[in-house]
């Protein structure tokens, strides 16, 4: 029996509400258990987002600052990780249109990823920048990722439901070619 | 590979990919402590050289006319107070060379430093205070406001001075980076009552008077509510798109909002809540404004659409929704309003439809691109279910990605969002 070790699985739902109503409460390490907890579906579904390392990684620091800050007004109904990640969407946002008023586009690059990514990461990363259409590239995100299901991320993007399935399976589609393919 | 392989390899890549930020996050929460203040481009400091160029703040400049007194040099005769969280007092003679200079809180030490001020003019004791609260990040792109009261004994000079601050504030805080605008008004610091209400609370007279023309001018506030808010927000409170809302204040330029999710992701917000993914007409009732509800800042939006009114407060920095009120009325006009159809214009790709022409983005409406694929498709708008419109971008051209099922069949459709040609499309029966 082959058994398939994976490194990180989608964050528990109990768990980041007490740790936000901990944070909400005052608990100040309570930051650094919903950081663990959650860093990585942030810094994902940012990436998945701005196409880029650098704004990735401000986004990942500036959604905890303002969970922190906000903390107070967090009211537990609907689920922890989709008021998250809303926190995430709306600061990606916010950096898009800044960016949209200066001429430079946003930079699409890896440059700046810490050295626990391995070359194959590094490929399949940068194979998700050239291959998936943005649409395609967050919903597998957030499905992978976050462990979103399909109408949750329906929601969060407000798209459509058969426009969260169609990009979902293209985007598998295409991961599946560049995994098997032997490029990654 | 199956997909949960596939998803796993992903995952591990970005779990890879995820910077360790805890500290850098940390050291941003204490940045501020006890403060309701977001730094959000903690890497970007302001050099201290490019601060003396153009620039503009916020100013709220309090001209007050206090008791009477012999002009001798070491006489003040004149009290400054800056506030921004900061809160100082600064006092001077009449040659406007100061005498002392007093902090009021913990940030406003901090402000200080070890800085010897006394004894120096003050224009150069405002310019070192001012650099002092950019350096530190007390003043910032989106927290571009501050308060500066004058209290003289002679209200002439006190008005002068007034004005002579503002003006140097005024050109000390404009960067491309910072815009600003110049608040002002007169107080009498002989008012007893403010001067109780000032200590009670612990805040300046300036900062106090503030807040009094807010409660005045809007009776769902209390002093005792907005006494913990920054000037900032207290500026982003009483003013809209054209200025200051308090008639005895007059605004150049407005409170940055950059510090919060912004008015389109308000508006975004609360018609998503209201009517979903569908694109209506919708008729804004009013300019968005921000206020202060349930214990946080908020955007007030309020619009109708389908012959329905709403009343939305969202959370000004998570875009929850704080307060939603509707109002079912059959009229269809009511006050003048701008009309947009559709949702508000997004810059982003994330696939929200818009039908606005913003800049670089699409000519064809995505009604026009539905009716395309329907008429393509040959079946009517009637019979479809599961209807989904995305703006998507396909090896860099912008389309239109429609799905519909009808009877036993569903589709999809790639319409040039440019051109409106129909790219791709494809028909899938059930079997």
């Amino acid at each position: 029996m082959v058994f398939l070790l994976t490194v990180a699985t989608p964050p528990e739902e109990e768990k980041m509400d007490a740790l936000l109503a901990a944070l909400a409460a005052g608990e100040r390490e309570a930051l650094a258990g919903l950081y663990e907890e959650t860093r990585t579906p942030v810094y994902a579904f940012a990436f998945s987002i701005l196409k880029n390392h650098t704004d990735a990684e401000d986004v990942l620091q500036d959604t905890y600052v303002r969970l922190y800050h906000a903390a107070g007004s967090y009211r537990p109904e609907g689920k922890p990780m989709a008021y998250i990640l809303t926190v995430t969407r709306n600061l990606c946002y916010q950096r898009l249109r800044e960016h949209s008023r200066r001429p430079e586009a946003l930079p699409e690059e890896l440059e700046g990823l810490p050295e626990t990514a391995t070359v194959e990461d590094r490929v399949l990363l940068q194979a998700c920048l050239d291959r998936l259409t943005d649409g395609e590239r967050q919903v597998v995100t957030l499905h992978a990722v976050a462990g979103f299901r399909h109408r949750e991320i329906a929601a969060l993007l407000g798209m459509s439901l058969s426009g969260v399935l169609s990009r979902y399976h293209r985007a598998i589609h295409k991961l599946r070619q560049l995994c098997e393919g032997g490029t990654v | 590979m199956n997909h949960h392989e596939a998803e796993s390899r992903l995952r591990r890549a970005y779990e890879h990919a995820t910077p360790d930020a805890l500290e850098a996050i940390r050291a941003a929460c204490s940045q501020t402590k006890g403060e309701r203040i977001i730094m959000t481009n903690k890497r970007k400091k302001f050099p201290w050289t490019k601060l003396l160029a153009v620039a503009a703040a916020l100013v709220l400049v309090v001209g007050a006319v206090a008791g009477l007194g012999m002009y001798r040099r070491s006489r003040p005769t004149t009290t400054v107070s800056l506030d921004v969280n900061p809160a100082l007092s600064i006092s001077l003679n009449k040659d406007e060379t100061v005498l002392a200079v007093t902090p009021r809180n913990e940030e406003a030490r901090a402000v200080v430093g070890d800085m010897e001020l006394a004894g120096n003019d003050l224009t150069l004791v405002v310019n070192a205070l001012i650099g002092s609260m950019l350096r530190q990040g007390y003043l910032d792109d989106s927290h571009n406001s501050i308060l500066v009261s004058v209290e003289d004994t002679d209200a002439r000079r006190g008005e002068a001075l007034q004005k002579k601050l503002a003006g140097q504030i005024d050109g000390l805080l404009h960067t491309d980076t910072l815009d600003g605008a110049v608040l002002s008004q007169t107080v009498d610091a002989a008012d007893g009552e403010l001067k109780t209400l000032a200590e009670k609370y612990g805040i300046s007279l300036g900062k106090a008077r503030l807040i009094q023309q807010i409660v005045a001018q809007d009776a769902r506030h209390t002093f005792d509510e907005l006494v913990g808010l920054t000037v900032h927000e207290l500026n982003l409170i009483s003013s809209d798109g054209t200025g200051s809302k308090l008639e005895t204040v007059t605004a150049n330029g407005t409170a940055s909002d950059k510090g919060y999710i912004g008015v389109e992701a308000a508006k975004t917000a609360a018609v998503f809540d209201a009517i979903g993914d569908t694109e209506p007409q919708i008729t804004w009732l009013d300019a968005v404004e921000m206020d202060y509800e349930n214990g946080r800042m908020v955007y007030e939006v309020e619009f109708a659409v389908m012959g329905v009114e709403y009343d939305y407060a969202i959370d000004a920095l998570t875009g929850a929704v704080v307060k939603k009120e509707t109002d079912t009325d059959n009229e269809d006009d009511r006050r003048p309003a701008t009309t947009t159809t559709g949702k508000p214009s997004s810059t982003t790709t994330a696939g929200k439809p818009t039908s606005t022409t913003a800049a670089g983005s699409a000519a064809i409406t995505a009604e026009q691109a539905k009716a395309a694929a329907l008429a393509h498709a040959g079946v009517k708008a009637a019979d479809i279910r599961d209807y989904g419109c995305e703006l998507d971008r396909e090896d860099g051209v912008l389309v239109y990605d429609i799905e519909f099922s009808a009877g036993d069949t569903d589709y999809e459709y790639l319409i040039d969002a440019a051109t409106g040609k129909i790219l791709e499309y494809e028909r899938d029966r059930d079997d």
